[in-house]
């Protein structure tokens, strides 16, 4: 019979996250508190909470020059980005706090506005697929570099292409090699099935079990063997097929993040020269 | 656990890093191994880049790729393996630092487009938060930002180094607005026990730029509690009870006792009701209605009375008439002689004697302008025309030479019967010769004239100079004996505020402001509960206060009795409930005194050559 998890184990095993929760409520009070403070004395809370938030963003940003600099030991990269999604957390609260209400009036608030939605929305997509397609792609079983894939796709129909080969000279039957030409010529070309990979549906896997039972019926014993050959081919280029998906997601959404960030960054210290000039 | 995949044997090792990758890659065809350069360019047109060593090339085919070639290098070190150049595709990390580079530069672009520095109006969407409200949209339509902002009108780097230093918007709404008191304290007031309050800014509780319907003078309750601490939830359920004699504590300028008048002077039974001068009928509905005496269709706060001829009068017109103002009587120091003449309270009677000669001597010489010479040479600041209106030359002359005879007599000319008021010299109605004042009306112009006189008198002089000033104020405003019996109602008044300027006010129903911040508008509760009915539901007569001991001597305020029962909570409670009137804190308490229009922003707005805007503009310093 397994054994409960006392108390004491489950603190520890949460040890990180609780110091996260608790990081994050300290770092929220020290701008609410202060900001309390001024509105108490008729004050601008704006200005604490204006600045905490432009501070955060700046924090957030961080990250993106932390990963560039990876010569220099700033840190471990994990809990660099451990602190930009709790960081984020805070900054969202603190977002409310500074404008208290969903939607500016002005137009280029409320382009301030869009792209902190943007960017907030984006960075959650983003941690919500961190947490998701690594355990997927660890199931997979196999590690690839993204930048590979290509390389490893031409070599897999390379030799896709000499087992073909093969079977028809050993064999002299072009039923294998016909086969190849009319369906897995096309899924040796290049990844396929990548919305199903990405969503974690099966349909490369059912799709080649699908194709091979249909030509299997025609081929005989000797064929069957390199067709088994082919097989194998076939689901090594469905589990690159599923890293290409995968990694390219868990990549690709900076595409979106990160400039709507930098241009959000652009767009407050804009809002942040306005007020100085303006209201202070 | 995960197996690493094997990668292939010409498998070049890819970097994340690196900004651009093999353009066949693209084509989903095998990337050469030496991938591109860090400019972009192909760097796999040939299949390797050949080393000379001694008097031969040799080849430096990596063995991923195939390892050395049996053809080797030409004989001039070229390869002889040549592959058409393909496109570099630019990496994922490039590729965004584009996309990143682009977005801004996009944004910067728009905002810059889009701004207008140097006083333009109007069209800077990338600078304007937010609609303005209406209210204050119309004044701003042709100065545009510039309206308030006056940073708006710098140029490029002057705007942008404006961000550094500190400015004072509410400066900029106090352009135009202004209040009573000190326009930054906090309710506008000058607290002396609580130093530590520092100013308010507008911002602390007005926004703007939050769209044409937004109501700027609208202030969340909130705003209220961030200094008021009170745990106030709701009015029934938490508001502190009204303070004692609420909202009676002061009293007013004008002694009138509400209780002895419905009680007494106006019951058809008292023996008042006999007196000829008394208005039967008036008493009778004054007696029933409150509104016979005071003019609720102009209701706001205070619910003044109607003028002295619709109310007083009907009963006391003829006491104004009865009580003259007594300026000279022979061989007397009347109060205000002595005072006109400044002398002192001991002088003797020689002394007193010849100054009386001399007076007498240089008015017989000189008619009213020796008297008011008299008067300018002790009191510089007297406005002698007022003071002496309508008195005749030749009569004040005449007396003054009758009056230095030796019998001292004057015999008056006859008078007006149907006008008695105005100056007269000679004997008087007890057969006492002097010269004297008989007010015409109400608010008599003269007799108003000299107690402004005296009180400034009062204010300005030196100590000797206050106290004979002191000494005939009383005289002038004593209840028995004051001239035309002004001081019977308004002595307390304008005993009060004698350390003040003279001020109309002085002379007015109503008192100096109590909880000026406090808000209550009578009319929609009298159209409520009825007219007649409505003024007794709150204001009950208390006939057991002395109210008159305030007006006896109204140095004390703080023996000060209302003849009216203090207000409780309870009698707001009735209809400020849940679910029934609003118990907002801001429907009975405001926070700025007196809000109102800055006087020289109104005179150029109503000088009528200035639009509003223009008129704003200029009244900031801008053209």
């Amino acid at each position: 019979m397994a054994e409960q998890p006392t108390r004491t184990g489950l603190i520890q095993r949460h040890a990180s996250a609780i110091g996260w929760g608790l990081g994050a409520i300290v770092v929220l009070g020290c701008i609410a508190l202060p900001s309390r403070h001024f509105a108490d004395t008729l004050r601008e809370p704006e200005l604490i909470t204006g600045y905490s938030l432009f501070g955060l963003c700046l924090l957030l940003a961080a990250l993106n020059g932390r990963k560039r600099l990876s010569v220099l030991p700033l840190i471990k990269t994990s809990f660099w980005k451990t602190m930009h999604w709790v960081a984020g957390l805070v900054a969202a609260a603190a977002y409310w706090l500074h404008v208290e209400t969903w939607w500016p009036t002005g137009l280029y608030e409320q382009a301030l506005a869009a792209l902190f939605y943007l960017v907030t929305l984006t960075g959650i997509v983003g941690f919500t697929w961190q947490q998701i397609l690594p355990r997927r792609l660890t199931q997979s079983g196999v590690e690839v570099i993204f930048e590979q894939i290509p390389n490893e796709i031409v070599t897999i129909r390379e030799q896709a292409e000499d087992t073909v080969l093969a079977c028809t000279k050993e064999l002299g039957s072009d039923t294998l090699a016909r086969f190849y030409v009319e369906t897995f010529q096309w899924f040796f070309r290049r990844p396929r099935f990548i919305l199903s990979h990405a969503r974690g549906g099966q349909r490369a896997a059912f799709w080649i079990a699908q194709q091979l039972a249909t030509v299997r019926r025609y081929l005989s014993e000797k064929e069957i063997a390199y067709l088994e050959q082919l097989q194998e081919l076939a689901e090594a280029k469905a589990r690159l097929d599923l890293h290409y998906a995968a990694q390219g997601l868990l990549k690709v959404w900076l595409l979106v993040h990160v400039p709507l960030a930098a241009a959000m960054l652009v767009l407050a210290a804009w809002h942040m020269l306005l007020v100085n000039v303006y209201s202070l | 656990m995960a197996e690493r995949f094997t990668p292939s044997p010409t498998a070049a090792y890819q970097r994340p890093t690196l900004p651009f990758r093999c353009g066949r890659s693209g084509t989903w065809e095998r990337p050469c191994w030496q991938g591109p350069d860090v400019g972009g360019r192909c760097g796999g047109t040939h299949e390797c880049a050949p080393v000379r060593r001694g008097d031969r090339w040799e080849c430096r085919r990596p063995a991923a790729a195939g390892g050395s070639c049996a053809q080797g290098p030409l004989p001039d070190g070229t390869c002889p393996h040549l592959r058409p150049a393909c496109v570099p595709l630019p990496s994922l990390r490039k590729l965004r630092g584009r996309l990143t580079l682009l977005v801004c530069t996009l944004l910067i672009a728009l905002l810059g487009a889009f701004v207008n520095f140097g006083g333009s109006s109007g069209g800077a969407l990338a600078i304007d938060p937010g609609p303005l409200s209406n209210v204050h949209a119309s004044f701003t339509s042709s100065a545009g930002c510039t309206s308030c902002h006056i940073e708006h009108d710098l140029d490029g780097l002057a705007w942008v180094a404006s961000a550094f230093t500190s400015h004072d918007q509410p400066g900029q709404c106090l352009e135009c607005h202004a209040f009573e008191g000190e326009d930054r304290a906090p309710h506008n007031t000058h607290y002396t026990g609580r130093q530590d309050l520092p100013d308010v800014g507008c911002a602390a509780c007005h926004t703007e730029h939050k769209g044409n319907d937004f109501d700027t003078a609208r202030v969340a309750q909130a705003a209220c509690t961030n200094c008021h601490r009170a745990d106030v939830r709701s009015f029934n359920e938490s508001h502190p009870p009204f303070p004692k004699h609420f909202p009676h504590q002061k009293p007013g300028r004008i002694n009138f006792d509400h209780a002895k008048h419905f009680g007494t002077y106006f019951d058809p039974n008292s023996k008042y009701a006999k007196q000829e001068s008394r208005d039967a009928e008036f008493a009778g509905r004054a007696r029933a209605a409150c509104t016979a005496c005071h003019a609720i269709d102009e209701a706001q706060r205070e619910i003044a009375p109607r003028s002295f001829e619709e109310t007083c009068a009907k009963c006391h017109a003829h006491q104004v008439r009865q009580r003259p103002l007594i300026v000279f009587v022979p061989e007397e120091a009347s109060p205000v002689t002595a005072f006109v003449l400044a002398l002192d309270e001991d002088i003797d009677d020689d002394e007193l004697e010849e100054k009386l000669a001399q007076f007498l001597r240089t008015v017989e010489e000189n008619g009213v302008d020796g008297l008011a010479a008299g008067v300018l040479r002790t009191h510089g600041n007297a406005r002698p025309a007022t003071l002496l209106e309508g008195l005749s030359a030749s009569l004040i002359k005449a007396a003054a030479a009758a009056w230095q005879t030796e019998d001292a007599e004057f015999e008056s000319p006859e008078t007006n019967e149907t006008d008695p008021g105005g100056w007269h010299a000679g004997e008087d109605d007890e057969g006492n010769q002097s010269l004297r004042y008989i007010a015409r009306r109400h608010n008599d112009p003269v007799l108003r004239g000299w107690i402004a006189f005296l009180r400034k008198a009062y204010s300005d002089g030196d100590d000797a100079a206050r106290e004979r000033a002191q000494a005939t104020l009383e005289f002038l405003l004593s209840d028995d004996e004051g001239a035309g019996a002004c001081g019977k109602c308004h002595r307390a008044g304008l005993m009060q505020s004698r350390e003040r300027l003279a001020s109309v006010r002085d002379w007015r129903s109503g008192g100096d402001p109590i909880r000026p911040l406090t808000r209550f508008v009578h009319a929609p509760h009298i159209s409520l509960l009825g007219p007649d009915a409505s003024c007794r539901a709150c204001h009950q007569i208390d006939p057991s206060a002395d109210y008159a001991a305030y007006f006896e001597d109204p140095t004390d305020v703080e023996q000060y009795q209302s003849n009216f029962r203090a207000i409780d909570k309870g009698a707001c409670e009735r209809c400020h409930a849940p679910g029934q009137v609003s118990m907002a804190c801001q429907l009975c308490h405001q926070y700025h005194r007196k809000p109102q229009f800055n006087p020289k922003f109104r005179a150029l707005r109503q000088a009528g050559t200035l639009s509003g805007d223009e008129g704003l503009a200029r009244h900031s310093g801008k053209t």
